[in-house]
């Protein structure tokens, strides 16, 4: 019972491998005479409208949602360290104004930081903005990149208090002050003291982080504005099955497998980092 | 008492405002116009258009123009709906949105408060194993998750509710079931962790020592005072219940604002995408600060320290 969450994450990781190696169907290859067939044995999880294979275009959305979902999670906690750090360790004014900042954003719902983000990200024309440049011209990947910049910067606030709180907590103990005590300058003190005993929350808290950024991934990709066709995410495939559903025909594959799978890992992964938090007793943030 | 709460409608105004400032720059500020289509306007046709927002004019003085409005409580013209004004829009269909919203947050808090309770009086019981249950769900199980999934079982396979659609008690009964879900399962856990807390506290010990039974002792004293956080989260769950309606609204077809946010986004209508983003804000400064004053009513020590 214990394993089985981190099992259904290795079959999920697998999943995205195996698939597109064995599987027959690329993820974006359409065929009509296929489109809208239910679960087969050449096909085990459907089809879509356009004949794509449910199966193939599950294991390409579950790279593009746990890619958003890890990264994002970085950025936010290179910048929720990076504030966090500085307000605790200096104190006074920056810290004031650092986390009057913080509590100010706080208070904004993410999603529309989100939403304002990537609509301007989407008004410039490829062949002139400069993340697709960067990225080699690439629009799709550009798009994805977009995300976890756009996640991580709306999801560092609480990351930002952790840190903080530690820092402050870390900057009276008595190790520090004797480091700085022994003529340590503070960038020593910082990392050879306060940084490695931070390790232990932040990543407590950022396994907490993974499956909220996949959640909101797949937020942004159901309402439109995250991963865009012909690329998939979990979020755009449920929104595409939800829009099939009709009175009429009864396409239950197309919401049931998406849904099941967003589910079943969000699931997972939070349980995992939950047994993780509890495996560290003492320090809960 | 007083005091205090000109001090949060001040700083509530304030927040507002940078709002405002914030979301009209950088709207405006992006590449691209509302009066951009796949056929180019004739020059003076689009001159014309853009006179009628101020759009030739220098950005601070269309900020400006915009907060002049704002003063008499106008948002202005929306941009790509011509006939339409910004408060005619809102008028529409935030009601819409925030009836969707009350009704899922007026059966989640209740039924999260139930089943917090009943978890924490029999643990390991069906209850606790529900909250439990719950403290993961909030996260696994988002509302657009659960929306398609409710129209295929209740509207599609059993025929028992309609799809979709706005106006009949029928119709809201499985948006509000799927919007308020995520809520219910995080009050759930709150006040199951609360109220555990309380009652192995001394004063529950003395509930129980004069002869009450436990259940008297959880819901009126334990869970009672458990109150505070649960309170506190009213206002992220107003905020969950409001964002959450863009995806609920888009697969129920319900006409409310969170339809109209998305759109004016993509279209760059900057009145209505201004007007929206502030509606929402000023609603959510308007809960906070309501929370802060019933948390005051609630605990005579917070009411001491303003």
């Amino acid at each position: 019972m214990k394993l089985l969450a981190p099992m259904f994450l290795l079959a999920i990781l697998a999943a995205t491998v195996l698939v597109p190696a064995f599987s027959p169907y690329p993820p974006d290859r359409q065929d009509p005479h296929a489109a809208l067939q239910g679960p087969s044995w050449s096909h085990w999880l459907g089809t879509d409208p356009f004949g794509r294979d449910l199966a193939s275009r599950l294991a390409a959305g579950a790279s593009v949602s746990l890619a958003v979902g890890f990264a994002g999670t970085v950025v936010a906690l290179a910048i929720g360290l990076a504030v966090g750090a500085a307000a605790g360790w200096k104190g006074g004014w920056v810290d004031a104004v650092l986390m009057r900042i913080v509590d100010t954003l706080y208070g904004l719902p993410f999603v529309f930081v989100a939403i304002l983000a990537t609509v301007m990200f989407r008004s410039i024309p490829p062949d002139r903005n400069p993340l697709v440049l960067l990225l080699g011209g690439s629009e799709t990947r550009a798009q994805l990149v977009l995300l976890f910049v756009v996640l991580g910067a709306v999801q560092w606030l609480t990351p930002a208090r952790i840190v903080r709180a530690e820092v402050q907590a870390l900057r009276s103990a008595g190790y520090v002050e004797a480091c700085r005590a022994l003529g340590g300058s503070s960038a020593q003190a910082l990392r050879q003291h306060v940084l490695p005993n931070l390790a232990g929350p932040v990543l407590a808290y950022a396994a907490l982080m993974v499956p909220t950024m996949m959640l909101e991934e797949s937020f942004l990709s159901f309402i439109g504005l995250g991963a865009r066709d012909p690329q998939a995410s979990w979020g755009t495939l449920l929104a595409d099955g939800a829009d099939t559903l009709n009175p009429a025909q009864f396409r239950w594959w197309l919401v049931v497998f998406p849904a099941a799978a967003l589910s079943l890992t969000l699931l997972s992964l939070q349980s995992f980092a939950e047994g993780l938090r509890r495996a560290k007793p003492g320090r809960n943030p | 008492m007083a005091g205090f709460l000109a001090k949060r409608l001040l700083g509530g105004a304030l927040v507002l405002l940078a709002i405002a400032f914030a979301v009209f720059f950088a709207a405006r500020l992006a590449p691209g116009g509302p009066f951009d289509e796949e056929r180019e306007l004739p020059k003076d046709v689009r001159a014309a258009l853009e006179a009628r927002w101020h759009l030739h004019e220098p950005l601070p003085k269309q900020f400006a123009y915009f907060l002049g409005g704002l003063a008499k409580g106008d948002l202005g013209p929306s941009m790509r709906s011509l006939d339409w004004s910004v408060n005619e829009i809102v008028a529409a269909s935030f009601p819409v949105s925030a009836a969707l919203a009350a009704l899922a947050l007026a059966w989640a808090v209740p039924c999260g408060l139930w089943l917090g309770a009943r978890a924490a009086v029999k643990p390991g019981g069906a209850a606790d194993a529900a909250a439990t249950g719950a403290s993961l769900a909030g996260v696994a199980l988002p509302s657009y998750v659960v929306a398609p999934v409710l129209v295929m079982v209740f509207a599609l396979g059993l025929g028992a509710l309609p799809p979709g659609g706005w106006g009949e008690l029928r119709q809201v009964l499985l948006p509000a079931a799927a919007l308020g879900l995520p809520v219910c399962a995080v009050v759930a856990r709150l006040a199951r962790a609360a109220t555990r807390e309380n009652l192995a506290k001394d004063y529950c010990r003395t509930a129980r020592a004069k002869g009450l039974d436990e259940r008297s002792v959880a819901l009126n004293h334990a869970l009672r005072n458990g109150l505070l956080p649960v309170l506190n989260y009213i206002g992220p769950a107003t905020a969950a219940a409001l964002t959450g309606s863009f995806a609920v609204e888009k697969v129920f077809a319900i006409p409310g604002l969170g339809g109209h946010f998305v759109n004016a986004a993509l279209g760059r209508d900057f009145t209505l995408l201004v007007g929206v983003v502030l509606v929402y804000s000023a609603l959510l400064v308007a809960v906070n600060i309501a929370v802060d004053v019933a948390c005051a009513a609630l605990d005579p020590r917070i009411r001491e320290a303003l």
